[in-house]
């Protein structure tokens, strides 16, 4: 009776406990809710009404296929952030529909000094998010952040790549004495409200396409006190996730991590004015589930899984000068036919050899079973274009028809060709054969295509007596594996930092390939002793640098450089290029829209899409 | 029970250690993912030296574990850089939960019955019918069955002329449910049109994803389930109570049910852990974006203080379902005690 009545009771107790359980569990999460505020409450801040979806009819719908990181200008670093910081804030300059001609954007008109190092800018009237003029002194104070704040990862971008005038100052940083930015003594200064002023270096030919990175923003002056002299309106967690503030067609709304964020159209915008309410980003990584959500009108414009992609219902009506092929794809699952928009982008995919690892004859009889047509045929769909230099076609010294001719005429391990018996006799050569092979391992990045390819070059090197054996890793591990030199041969690609070719052919810079460096740029260690073409590639790279003015006589001593450069690799084999990618866009009949150019989807601002009737 | 509490602290110990070691003495880079394939080497200094990756390991070992056992437990370096890792895990964790819920009461109510009903009906058709379907859907991959099912449901207009997305209420098949409605219940009763409705849509939403995670576990149940019941309809106590006229509505209830119950317990509570596990997989078919997916993406990344967070939470949690499990025999049978 005793048992009986214990387990009545405790049986009551579990089911009561279960039910205060459910109840408990809500109270608890709306207690979080309010009590979290920081960080995450972006999460709950679109008004705070509970059951809104963040999606709405009048919003520009799309897809991020990776999740966000950051809001913040200065610390963002992937694609996905990018596209989003990209509608809310806007630099200098501007790649209209990402065409790779720059034009002002913030800049109403500039000047440069006959010596090409001292740049001065009329500013717009423009005002920020939250009501404030732009004003010269809040590009001063975002220049600073960008070079001096702990959060920025692009203070190179100032220093290095464009060479803005600072002094530095001696730090001891593990025992090790360095040079260090001395906070304060940037180049650049505010002549007056709406006059910016940028003190180089030294000329450097890409200047205007380096200020369109987004990075190079202005922020209202003292809003983030991550540098020295500025307390701070908010941290920089909450700049960066809940309340960024820019001067960009559509002002912050929300932004759930890893699941959608949505940008609204701000009113006061000083260039032409959004049509569409906002833009809606829904966070989907899986191909299958993109394809799905496309599939169901949930997404305006949309990218296609090569799985799912059919080469065959492509119908092309036009190229236009910026190179996109223009028509429609269909009929789609859903019985509708879109339009359709592919455009090479400016970038180029590899696979690069650490040459003190694998010996020249090797290299060259990889690139002679590469056959970079079949690659793109089989394993892409066509949806790329095969790759024989290393500097991507639209920004070809001599342009697109100059690479042509080069690829078709000069290449040397075969155009659109897998020339075996070639690589054969250079192994032979070097005294390999049967019983003396070549080992090495390929490490590709997690990509299904890559590894496709790697697949189809494992089965044709073994025939020319070089056992690969292919591994893959997170971006990460492959290039924290590549600074260590530890990498044998491996995959990567270079999108356009700005889109000329010193910004590709810098990872063949030898001296900047040796991995026993702190800093490598790339992991090919390229020294003399393993090419005979290194110091050609070296004196070549040196040449860039002592023509870098935006003249036509720099110019045509850079072009030579540049195609003596490629012409190096080419002997040496120290990148194989393999493809530049084929970045096609989809998009329903309601939509309204000017396809982007090669500098790709991220750098387009959505101000100028408009939207009809969603059937 | 006080000895069970004070053993699980090397537990916990052992696994956020390993946790550690597998982050931080691999090849993964926190700093390389912060800044992408294209980042520039130079930063990688800067930004070791911002997260304290520069520090002997030694001492970021007994920072991180100092940090977790005080439940100070840190913001992301990587996934959203600078917001703290239990921020982040309470926006991701409602999905998970509720999916959790969802194949918890599908594996439940739909394998245990069935395998109840089978155990007391051997050798029927029924029982054959209903077996086979238990194997049928144990042997059924989680990853497959979540890809067909996504394809189906998205073509179901064209497959079977019947829309599964505007079916009762219009929702997507994959992404996210929309879970505002639960964080304020009260609104079911302030403004009952419009939340019952979110409701309505966040359940049929999550339910193709939780028969997918809870399919294995309501096959198992279901196996064994019947297995259960028909051991104790041949045990000698069953037939001795049925000998001295014991009804049989109180002789299955009372008798047959609760000790079939036993081995069904180990069963339920592992479930927890398969949840964890395979939520991976369902919430990236059907982009939910849940602890599952953080989880994989933390880790991928060498995301420290988000993995060693989710990795403590999952250690304490699992630990404490087994101290429950153990505490749930003793009350289902009585023979075992807790000091056995």
């Amino acid at each position: 009776m005793e048992r009986r009545s214990f387990l009545k009771a405790t049986g009551s107790a579990a089911a009561a406990a279960a039910l205060a359980g459910c109840s408990s569990d809500s109270d608890e999460t709306e207690g979080t809710e309010e009590g979290t505020g920081g960080g995450m409450d972006s999460t709950d801040g679109s008004g705070g009404d509970v059951g809104t979806d963040l999606k709405q009819e009048g919003d520009l719908w799309r897809v991020n296929t990776g999740t966000m990181t950051t809001m913040d200008p200065i610390e963002a670093t992937d694609t996905q952030s990018g596209i989003v910081i990209q509608q809310m804030f806007d630099p200098l300059m501007n790649y209209p529909d990402a065409q790779p001609a720059v034009e002002g954007l913030m800049a109403a008109d500039y000047e440069v000094s006959d010596d090409f190092t001292t740049y001065t800018f009329q500013l717009k009237d423009a005002t920020f998010h939250n009501g404030d003029t732009v004003t010269a002194s809040d590009f001063v104070y975002a220049f600073e952040r960008l070079t001096a704040s702990d959060n920025s990862s692009r203070a190179y971008f100032v220093l290095d790549s464009l060479g803005v005038t600072h002094e530095t100052t001696t730090e001891t940083v593990d025992g090790e004495e360095q040079e260090v930015y001395e906070p304060g003594t940037l180049g650049v200064t505010a002549v007056d409200e709406t006059t910016l002023e940028i003190q180089l270096d030294a000329p450097f030919a890409s200047t205007l396409e380096m200020l369109a990175y987004s990075s190079f923003s202005p922020v209202p002056e003292g809003m983030v006190g991550d540098i020295e002299g500025y307390e701070g309106e908010v941290t920089q967690a909450e700049f960066s996730s809940s309340s960024p503030v820019g001067n960009g067609p559509f002002e912050f709304d929300t932004w759930d991590s890893g699941t959608e964020a949505r940008v609204s159209a701000y009113d006061d915008y000083y260039g032409e004015s959004p049509s569409v309410d906002g833009v809606h980003f829904a966070v989907i990584e899986s191909d299958s589930a993109n394809y799905n959500y496309a599939m169901n009108r949930n997404a305006d414009i949309f990218e296609l899984p090569t799985a799912q992609y059919d080469p065959g219902k492509v119908s092309v009506e036009e190229e236009d000068d910026q190179g996109r092929q223009n028509g429609t794809y269909g009929e789609l699952r859903n019985g509708d036919t879109a339009n359709y928009s592919g455009v090479s982008t400016i970038g180029v995919f590899y696979l690069g050899f650490d040459m003190a690892s694998v010996p020249k004859p090797v290299r060259q009889a990889v690139a002679y079973a590469m056959n970079q047509h079949t690659v793109v045929e089989q394993v892409f769909k066509q949806r790329g274009e095969p790759a024989y230099n290393f500097t991507p076609k639209s920004i070809f010294p001599g342009g697109p028809q100059n690479y042509n001719d080069r690829a078709e005429n000069e290449y040397p391990y075969g155009y659109d060709d897998s020339q075996l018996g070639e690589a054969r006799s250079v192994m032979e050569e070097a005294g390999y054969g049967e019983n003396e092979r070549f080992a090495m391992e390929l490490t590709i990045y997690e990509s299904g295509t890559w590894s496709e390819t790697a697949s189809i070059l494992r089965d044709q090197l073994e025939s020319v007596f070089i056992d690969l054996e292919v591994n893959q890793a997170p971006f990460n591990t492959l290039l924290e594996r590549g600074r260590n030199g530890e990498l044998e041969m491996y995959s990567l690609g270079w999108v356009a930092d700005w889109p000329a070719p010193d910004n590709f052919l810098q990872l063949l810079n030898p001296p900047q390939t040796d991995t026993s460096l702190d800093f490598p740029i790339s992991y090919v260690n390229w020294q003399p002793e393993n090419g005979d073409a290194a110091q050609r590639a070296e004196e070549a790279y040196q040449s860039i640098g002592d023509n870098p003015a935006p003249t036509e006589e720099d110019q045509a001593a850079r072009n030579d450089a540049y195609v003596q450069l490629e012409d190096a690799n080419w002997e040496d084999i120290a990148m194989l290029p393999v493809y530049h990618e084929l970045r096609e866009l989809f998009w329903y009949d309601h939509v309204d829209f000017t396809p982007p150019a090669g500098m790709g989807p991220s750098r387009q601002k959505m101000n100028t899409v408009s939207l009809g009737d969603r059937e | 029970m006080l000895k069970r509490l004070v053993l699980s602290i090397p537990v916990i110990i052992f696994g956020t250690t390993v946790t550690f070691a597998i982050i931080r003495l691999g090849p993964l880079s926190p700093a390389a993912a912060i800044l992408g394939p294209q980042g520039d080497a130079r930063a990688i200094r800067q930004i070791e030296q911002r997260l304290g990756l520069n520090e002997p390991l030694w001492e970021q070992y007994f920072d991180f574990m100092g940090n977790l056992f005080m439940f100070d437990l840190g913001q992301s370096w990587v996934i959203n850089s600078g917001t703290p890792a239990i921020d982040l895990i309470i926006s991701y964790a409602p999905r998970t939960i509720w999916l959790g819920f969802w194949a918890v009461l599908i594996a439940l109510g739909i394998g245990i019955p069935l395998g109840f009903y089978a155990g007391l009906n051997p050798n029927t058709f029924s029982d054959y019918f209903a077996s086979f379907g238990g194997i049928v859907w144990r042997a059924m991959p989680n990853f497959w069955l979540a890809v067909i099912l996504v394809t189906v449901l998205s073509q179901s207009e064209q497959l079977f002329g019947f829309s599964w997305t505007s079916f009762i209420v219009e929702t997507n098949v994959v992404t996210s449910p929309n879970l505002a409605v639960l964080k304020n219940p009260t609104r079911l009763i302030t403004d009952p049109g419009q939340a019952w409705t979110n409701l309505a849509k966040a359940t049929k939403q999550i339910l193709p994803p939780a028969l997918v995670l809870g399919s294995a576990s309501m096959g198992t149940e279901m196996r064994i389930g019947r297995t259960a019941v028909l051991e104790t309809i041949n045990s000698k106590y069953v037939e001795t109570a049925k000998a001295k006229g014991v009804s049989p509505r109180v002789l299955v209830w009372k008798h047959i049910f609760r000790n079939a119950l036993i081995p069904l317990v180990p069963v339920i509570t592992a479930e927890a852990f398969i949840l964890i596990g395979g939520s991976v997989l369902v919430e990236t078919v059907f982009s939910i974006n849940g602890i599952g997916l953080l989880f994989f993406r933390a880790a991928e990344q060498g995301d420290l203080p988000l993995v060693g967070t989710l990795m403590y939470l999952f250690i304490l949690l699992i630990v404490g379902l087994n101290i429950v499990q153990d505490f749930a025999y003793t009350i289902i049978d009585p023979r075992v005690g807790y000091d056995a």
